[in-house]
């Protein structure tokens, strides 16, 4: 095997072609294309279960490597739409929250209002409706970790009085006016 | 022109910064920023013609990284206005399971409500593609009245008009990026 130690790469009009810090080591993604329902009632953790297909393990060449993960989803609220939410985690745990008003008490999850995102809900449509949500994550905080880091997303209503939809609408999946999409969650390791 | 091979870079700190798989060698992104509205795309996909873009991979073995982000509305009986990701004119595995009389797409088109100057919501997909071609790649988003009962969209707009002072009128990307592998 070849090995080159260097800072830098320029290019032979000085152009900086590679830097010590930014550099794309390697790019994993999961597709979910099926439909998941989950409601408030099902969710064990966080108030929130699992999105089946969206979860995806990195392993690191290197522990000072950070990451870059990527969540583009497609879904639906119901109703009762008020706390329909979405929560990255990493290796089971919140990476990318906001700052509720309940912070102490996360685990409980029918008063923290700790999120990643929301399942946009139209009160206007009909039971149609699919919306897109998703984040971009840039997770400076595991450069120690070097073995399997597993990113994924999970879903629920979180004060347990609707349900949320993946990839489909709140009506169904198999009837000409609906429609089944697809989604995706890609991590990219960053020197 | 000089040309290095080598199967890995480090620092002087024995950091690993460049490998053979996962480096970013090409990025290619088309902008767009002219409003569309009015049109109906009836049942069969046809092509979003703003929204493409083309990639030329320098190896059958590397990915390309596909990222929409765009805005839009519709109108009508919206209730089946799918888009879907195209490679070179044919439709991407990209896209969801149905079953039944249900369509299948990678996302739906945004629909904003009674509101005619509602929210132009973003829409896109991600998706890690394997050309298996140093060919050029184009890449399209296709869009469908699934059920064919009406529906028409718009890009970069509402679906009310552009000159009212209520209006919001967005811009939209297609980002492509070759990843060696």
């Amino acid at each position: 095997m070849s090995e080159v130690v260097a800072r830098q790469l320029q290019s032979t009009s000085s152009n900086i072609i590679l830097n010590n810090i930014g550099g794309i080591l390697q790019v994993v993604q999961s597709v979910k294309t099926d439909t998941q329902s989950i409601s408030g009632s099902s969710a064990p953790a966080y108030g929130l279960s699992l999105v089946t297909g969206l979860s995806v393990t990195i392993s690191k060449t290197s522990p000072s490597s950070k990451t870059l993960v990527i969540v583009d989803m497609r879904g639906a609220g119901t109703g009762s739409y008020n706390r329909q939410e979405w929560v990255l985690m990493r290796n089971g745990e919140p990476c990318f929250i906001g700052q509720g008003q309940n912070q102490v008490d996360y685990q409980n999850s029918a008063v923290t209002n700790q999120t990643t995102g929301r399942f946009p809900v139209n009160t206007d449509a009909t039971p149609t409706n699919i919306c897109s949500t998703g984040c971009w994550f840039y997770d400076t905080e595991i450069q120690e970790l070097q073995d399997n880091i597993t990113y994924a997303v999970y879903g629920g209503d979180r004060n347990g009085d609707s349900t949320v939809f993946i990839n489909r609408n709140n009506q169904g999946t198999t009837a000409s006016s609906e429609t089944v999409c697809a989604s995706s969650i890609t991590v990219l390791e960053i020197a | 022109m000089s040309t290095l091979k080598v199967n890995e870079v480090q620092t002087t700190a024995s950091k690993r910064i460049l490998t053979t798989t996962g480096g970013v060698i090409n990025v290619v992104q088309q902008k767009i920023t002219a409003p569309w509205f009015g049109y109906g795309p009836g049942s069969s996909y046809v092509k979003v013609t703003p929204l493409t873009c083309s990639i030329k991979p320098t190896s059958t073995s590397n990915k390309i990284l596909v990222a929409y982000k765009f805005f839009g509305g519709s109108t009508g009986n919206w209730d089946r206005l799918e888009y879907q990701l195209y490679r070179n004119g044919s439709a991407s595995s990209f896209t969801g399971n149905a079953s039944g009389s249900g369509g299948q797409a990678t996302g739906k088109w945004f629909y904003p409500g009674s509101a005619d100057i509602g929210m132009s919501q973003a829409m896109g997909l991600v998706f890690l593609d394997s050309p298996s071609s140093t060919s050029t790649v184009t890449y399209d988003i296709y869009i469908r009245d699934g059920n064919n009962d009406g529906a028409s969209f718009s890009l970069n707009r509402g679906r009310g008009t552009t000159g009212t002072e209520q209006e919001s009128n967005c811009a939209s990307s297609v980002t492509l990026m070759e990843i060696t592998a």
